[in-house]
């Protein structure tokens, strides 16, 4: 069992799901891939963004490239989001192509057709940005017709004033996602 | 408790229980209530639809009756971040319009910006049964979200209010017994 910080269960209409923040520690035990004996995409990126930390602060937004730096299979798994904004529905995602809900780059969160999930995302990417440390989530939901269990883990990244800019973040599936 | 639907959320130091209730136990469980008036004033002016703000006055209903919390949330934004909210009356109360981005990100109130959001979505009243626990201290209320609509048919408004069903200021003498 993993620690954790936070467990959110919903269900009402057209959302079912269980949200659960887990201790980033715990997620470098977990995400090794136990069949081909490397890390997973998630912990690729984290390591990534390890190496590139500095005196205690979180990597700069404009040296940090994991599209270049990670393999192309680690890299796909790979998306971003622009912090700057202070309203948190107001961020907006890149290299968010999304299976389920639609192509969601170069879109802000106000705009996804779920606003509910939206919602909860948007709480979730403003706590990290606020204690600029990773976060590692769990999730399992039914959201519309769409079911899937994932891990995300998010990374902060800052401006040379030390402000939080970009969220990076990767994803791995637990289970497939399937249409309901 | 029949429900439709509920949140669970649970942290080191708080745990947030929320059953939404079927609309029906509205007239049952707040039949002697300010909630109870509120909603069958709702129910009057509503139409086919929502009510009317401007058909809606729950001043007008509530006299000098007082509940523990009555507010009035403007949802006409896009961003819920953006809705404002004035006291109309309550303990401690808030005159001006506040916007809800400019709260903290407790969990009461992240929770909130969600009922709104899906309140404003459904049109629907919504009763709640509340349990909040932060660290020592407890709170269990009950409330009601009862949407409006402007001329052109949008969700404008969110009428709240809520009583407290128990308040345990210090839970240290149950701890003892755990």
């Amino acid at each position: 069992m993993y620690q954790e910080l936070e467990r959110i269960t919903e269900q009402r209409a057209g959302i079912v799901q269980e949200r659960r923040m887990l201790q980033v520690e715990q997620m470098l035990d977990r995400e090794l891939n136990h069949q081909t004996g490397r890390d997973t995409a998630v912990k690729a990126l984290f390591r990534y963004w390890q190496s590139m930390c500095g005196n205690g602060r979180p990597p700069f937004a404009n040296e940090f490239m994991p599209r270049e730096k990670l393999n192309t299979l680690d890299a796909r798994w790979v998306s971003w989001i622009d912090v700057t904004q202070e309203n948190p529905f107001n961020f907006i995602l890149y290299d968010h192509p999304g299976a389920f809900f639609g192509n969601h780059s170069n879109k802000a969160l106000i705009q996804h057709p779920f606003k509910m999930h939206a919602a909860r995302c948007a709480f979730e990417y403003e706590f990290c940005k606020r204690i600029r440390q990773p976060t590692y989530h769990e999730i399992t939901q039914t959201v519309g017709h769409c079911h899937r269990s994932y891990v995300r883990l998010l990374l902060p990244t800052v401006d040379i004033s030390g402000n939080v800019q970009k969220l990076f973040y990767a994803t791995r599936y637990l289970t497939e996602p399937i249409a309901v | 408790m029949s429900n439709e639907g509920q949140v669970a959320i649970i942290t080191s130091d708080q745990s947030w229980h929320c059953h939404t209730l079927q609309e029906s136990e509205i007239e049952t469980q707040e039949r002697d209530t300010t909630l109870g008036t509120l909603y069958r004033l709702w129910r009057r002016v509503r139409g086919s639809d929502i009510p009317k703000e401007d058909q809606f006055d729950p001043q007008a209903v509530l006299g000098n009756g007082k509940c523990e919390g009555f507010l009035r949330f403007s949802t006409e934004a896009l961003n819920p971040m953006d809705y404002t909210f004035s006291t109309l009356q309550s303990i401690g109360a808030i005159e001006e319009s506040v916007a809800l981005g400019t709260l903290d990100h407790s969990i009461q109130n992240r929770e909130l910006i969600l009922d709104l959001l899906y309140c404003g979505h459904l049109r629907t009243p919504m009763y709640q049964d509340i349990n909040h626990v932060i660290s020592l201290a407890e709170y269990h209320y009950r409330r009601l979200l009862l949407p409006v609509e402007n001329g052109s048919g949008a969700v404008s408004g969110i009428f709240l209010c809520y009583r407290m069903v128990e308040e345990v200021e210090n839970r240290q003498r149950d701890r003892a017994f755990l």
